[in-house]
C-alpha cells in the first residue's frame, strides 16, 4: 500500500514537471501587464502593452512568442515521396512535421494511458477486499506505471522540439535591466492579432524560468463573441 | 492813463490765459478739439466662438481595453461635435446629484472626458446661465449607449441627461481607427496600489494618463522677441488706439527697470511696455463714476473680447482658462495656443498669456504677455523621439523627490521602492504645452510636459527631459 501510494506521487510528481516553470515566480520581477482574466484571457483594444517590475538586479532574459500551428508545405511532402533532393530549409520542414506527429501521437498515447490507469485505481477503490498472491497483485499496474513514466519522458523531450516549432517570435530574446528609480521593462506591441501567447524568462541559461501565458482576444473579437452567443429570436428584435 | 489802462487789461488776459491753458493741460483738453476718448468709444464687436473659447485643457478618450488616447491639441472634429451636443442642453433642474462611483465606473469603459484645470460655470457654458451657478471641472460622455452625462464639481457629482449626438460617436469611431498616440493610467503602467498596499499604505487607484506610444515629429517654434514685438513703431500704434492720435497731453517716460510708460489724466489711465514685453493697460478713472451699470457674465466676456481683438491686432488661438469675481466686475484670464496646444508664458502672468478685469461694463485692466510671429521649425533629424515617461521621470527624480519630501507627507525613506511608487501615485496631472521664458528674451517656445506632483508643477523638455521650470500649484478654487 505504501509502495502503491509512493510510485502515484511520483507519477503525479513527474507529469506535474512541465507545469513547475510556468505558474508562479516568486521572485524579483512580476508580470505589470498585460493582467489575465477568466481562462487566462487578456481583452485589447489596439496595442498590447508589455510591462514587467524589476526588484532587483537579474540575470534574466525575456522573449515574447506566440503560439502558431506548424504546417509544412506539401510540395515538400511531393519532392520527399519522389526521392526528389531537399534542400536544408526543406529538411527541417520535414524534421519539424515527423515531431509534430510524434507530439501528437506522444500526447494521444499518454491520455490512453492515464485513462486505463485512473479506470484501474477506481476498480481497486470500489474493490478493495480483492486479494491477490503476493508478487502478482501488482505486475500489470507497475507495467502500466514504468509505461507512463517512459512516455512521459519521451513526450517532454518532444514537447520542447514542439513548441520552438510552434513559436513565433514577437520579441527576440533580451536582457531584463534594472536601472533608474523605475525599473521596468515596457514594450508595446502594436496591432496585436488574436492568439496564444508566452512571455519566456530564462535566467542566462536554455532552462525556461518563467512562463506568463495569457489568450490575447481584440475588442472586435469579444463583441463578436459576445452578439455570436445571442439566441437567433433575440436578434430578431435589434432588426 | 489809456496806455496804463491796456498795460492792466493785457496783464490780466496774460494771467487768466495762463490759467486756461494750464487747466487745459491737466485736465487733457484742446479746449478746441478731442480727437479720442477710450470709454465713449464703441469697440467693434467681435463674435465669440463659443466651441473655441471653451475649449478644454484636457480631452481623454477611452476606447475601451485599457487603451486612451489624450488630446492637449486641437481636435477640432471631435470637439466640435462635444460641443454641439452639450451647446444649450444643460439644464439647472435637470441635475441630479449622484454617487462618485457611477462617474468612475463609466470613466473605466468606453467614454469621453473633458477636463477644465480650472473649474468653469456649467450654466454660462452650456447652459441658458443657472440661477445657482454650479462650477464644474470635469464632464464624463458614457459612449456606450446611454443617454446621460456626468460631471464634476469638486467633490459632488451630477447627472444629466442627454441625448449624445452619432456624430460625437463616429468622430470617436473614426480617432480608433487612426494611428493615436497611446496613454495609459499610471496605474495601468506601474501597479501601484499592490506594492504600496503590501508596504501597508491603502491609496485610491491614480487614473492620471501618460503616454505609453512613442512620441515622434513634434515641432518647436519660434516667436518673435521684444524688440520685435514691441518696436517703437509698434509701441505708438498701441499708444494711439488708447490715447488716440493727438499725444500732445500723453506723457512718456522710462523707468529704471527699462519699463515705457505713457500716462494722461493725473495717471489715472496708464500704459506701460516692459522689457520682459508685458504690456499693461489701466484705467482708473472709469472707477471714479457713481452710476453702475448692470451686466451679465456674457456680456462682460464679449467686452473683454472686443477690446483684446481692438487692441491686439491678428490674434489668434485664445481660450478662456478662467474667470474670477472680484470686487464690483470679474478678471477673465485667457491663455495662448499654438496650433491648438496651450503656451505656458514664463513670466509676469505666471504662465498666462492676457488677464483682462472689466468693471462697470469697461475694461478697466489688461495685461498682456503674448508673443506673435510664430514659425515653426520640426526637430526630427536632431532628436528622434521624445523621451519616455520612466526616462523623464528618472532624470528629474531628484528635484521631484526634495520637493516631495518638503511636503512632508511619507513615511518612506528616498531610497525605498514604496517611496519612489508613493511619489509616482501623487501625480495629479501629466499633460501637453508649449513653454517659453519671456523673462530670458528668448523666442524659442519649447514643447514641454507639465506634470504635477504634490503642489508644484514642473515643465520638462519632452525631447531632452530636461527641467525647464518648477513652480508652485494655485489654488484652482474647488478641491
Amino acid at each position: 500500500m505504501m509502495k502503491k501510494s509512493a510510485l502515484i506521487i511520483a507519477f503525479i510528481w513527474l507529469l506535474a514537471v512541465p507545469a513547475f516553470a510556468q505558474n508562479t515566480l516568486d521572485g524579483p520581477i512580476e508580470v505589470v501587464s498585460p493582467t489575465t482574466g477568466n481562462y487566462n484571457d487578456v481583452v485589447v483594444g489596439k496595442d498590447l502593452y508589455i510591462s514587467v517590475r524589476i526588484d532587483e538586479p537579474v540575470d534574466y532574459t525575456v522573449e515574447l512568442v506566440k503560439m502558431v500551428e506548424f504546417e509544412i508545405d506539401l510540395e515538400i511532402l511531393d519532392k520527399m515521396f519522389l526521392n526528389i533532393e531537399l534542400t536544408e530549409e526543406e529538411k527541417e520542414q520535414i524534421i519539424g512535421a515527423n515531431v509534430v506527429r510524434l507530439y501528437t501521437s506522444l500526447e494521444a498515447r499518454l491520455r490512453d494511458l492515464e485513462s486505463k490507469y485512473e479506470a484501474m485505481l477506481g476498480e481497486d477503490r470500489e474493490d478493495p477486499e480483492v486479494d491477490l498472491p503476493d508478487g502478482y497483485e501488482d505486475l500489470e499496474r507497475l507495467a502500466l506505471e514504468r509505461e507512463i513514466l517512459n512516455l512521459s519522458k519521451q513526450f517532454e523531450e518532444i514537447k520542447v522540439a514542439y513548441e520552438a516549432l510552434s513559436y513565433q517570435t514577437i520579441i527576440e530574446e533580451e536582457p531584463l535591466v534594472y536601472e533608474g528609480v523605475l525599473p521596468f521593462y515596457e514594450r508595446t506591441i502594436t496591432d496585436a492579432r488574436d492568439g496564444s501567447y508566452h512571455l519566456i524568462f530564462r535566467d542566462g541559461t536554455e532552462e525556461i524560468t518563467y512562463k506568463y501565458s495569457f489568450n490575447l482576444k481584440t475588442i472586435d473579437t469579444v463583441a463578436s463573441e459576445v452578439f455570436d452567443s445571442i439566441p437567433q429570436h433575440l436578434l430578431k428584435l435589434f432588426d | 492813463m489809456n496806455w496804463e489802462k491796456f498795460k492792466t487789461f493785457f496783464l490780466v488776459f496774460l494771467a487768466l490765459s495762463s490759467i486756461y491753458l494750464t487747466g487745459v493741460f491737466m485736465y487733457e483738453t484742446t479746449g478746441l478739439n478731442k480727437n479720442f476718448n477710450l470709454k465713449e468709444f464703441d469697440f467693434p464687436t467681435v463674435r465669440i466662438n463659443a466651441d473655441e473659447i471653451t475649449h478644454p485643457q484636457g480631452l481623454f478618450i477611452n476606447f475601451g481595453g485599457d487603451s486612451y488616447t489624450a488630446f492637449f491639441f486641437d481636435e477640432d472634429a471631435l470637439w466640435e461635435s462635444i460641443h454641439a451636443t452639450l451647446e444649450n442642453a444643460i439644464q439647472e433642474e435637470s441635475l441630479v446629484r449622484v454617487d462618485p462611483m457611477l462617474f468612475y465606473s463609466h470613466a473605466k469603459e468606453r467614454s469621453v472626458r473633458i477636463h477644465y484645470e480650472y473649474p468653469v460655470p456649467l450654466g454660462e457654458y452650456f447652459g441658458d446661465g443657472f440661477e445657482n451657478e454650479i462650477l464644474v471641472d470635469e464632464i464624463l460622455l458614457p459612449l456606450l449607449g446611454r443617454n446621460y452625462i456626468l460631471l464634476r464639481s469638486g467633490e459632488t457629482y451630477y447627472q444629466h441627461r442627454v441625448i449624445l449626438d452619432e456624430a460625437l460617436r463616429e468622430a470617436v469611431n473614426g480617432l480608433e481607427s487612426m494611428d493615436y498616440r497611446v496613454f495609459r493610467t499610471i496605474e495601468d503602467r506601474f501597479s501601484i496600489q499592490k506594492v504600496l498596499e503590501e508596504s501597508g499604505i491603502s491609496v485610491k487607484v491614480n487614473a492620471t494618463l501618460i503616454p505609453s506610444s512613442e512620441i515622434k515629429g513634434v515641432p518647436f517654434y519660434k516667436m518673435a522677441q521684444v524688440e520685435e514685438e514691441l518696436s517703437l513703431q509698434v509701441m505708438e500704434a498701441y499708444v494711439k488706439k488708447i490715447f488716440g492720435s493727438d499725444l500732445s497731453f500723453v506723457k512718456r517716460m522710462t523707468d529704471y527697470d527699462g519699463t515705457v510708460i505713457y500716462m494722461t489724466n493725473f495717471g489715472k489711465q496708464v500704459l506701460s511696455f516692459s522689457s520682459e514685453g508685458l504690456i499693461r493697460y489701466s484705467d482708473n478713472a472709469i472707477l471714479d463714476k457713481d452710476e453702475k451699470t448692470p451686466t451679465t457674465y456674457k456680456s462682460d466676456l464679449q467686452t473683454a473680447w472686443n477690446f483684446i481683438h481692438y487692441f491686439e491686432e491678428d490674434i489668434e488661438g485664445l481660450r478662456l482658462l478662467k474667470s474670477e469675481a472680484q470686487n464690483q466686475g470679474i478678471l477673465f484670464t485667457f491663455t495662448h495656443s499654438v496650433a491648438g496646444t496651450p503656451i505656458y508664458y514664463k513670466g509676469a502672468l505666471e504662465g498666462e498669456a492676457i488677464k483682462v478685469r472689466v468693471e462697470n461694463g469697461a475694461v478697466v485692466d489688461y495685461r498682456s504677455n503674448i508673443r506673435r510671429k510664430i514659425t515653426e521649425f520640426r526637430v526630427d533629424e536632431f532628436y528622434g523621439s521624445a523621451d519616455s515617461f520612466s526616462r523623464i521621470f528618472d532624470k528629474n527624480f531628484d528635484t521631484f523627490s526634495d520637493n516631495y519630501r518638503d511636503e512632508g507627507d511619507t513615511p518612506f525613506t528616498s531610497d525605498t521602492q514604496a517611496y519612489i511608487f508613493q511619489l509616482l501615485n501623487d501625480i495629479e496631472s501629466f499633460r501637453f504645452e508649449y513653454y517659453i521664458d519671456t523673462t530670458v528674451n528668448t523666442s524659442t517656445v519649447i514643447p514641454a510636459w507639465r506634470i504635477t506632483i504634490g503642489g508644484y508643477v514642473y515643465h520638462i523638455d519632452i525631447y531632452q527631459g530636461t527641467l525647464l521650470h518648477t513652480g508652485e500649484e494655485r489654488d484652482h478654487g474647488l478641491e
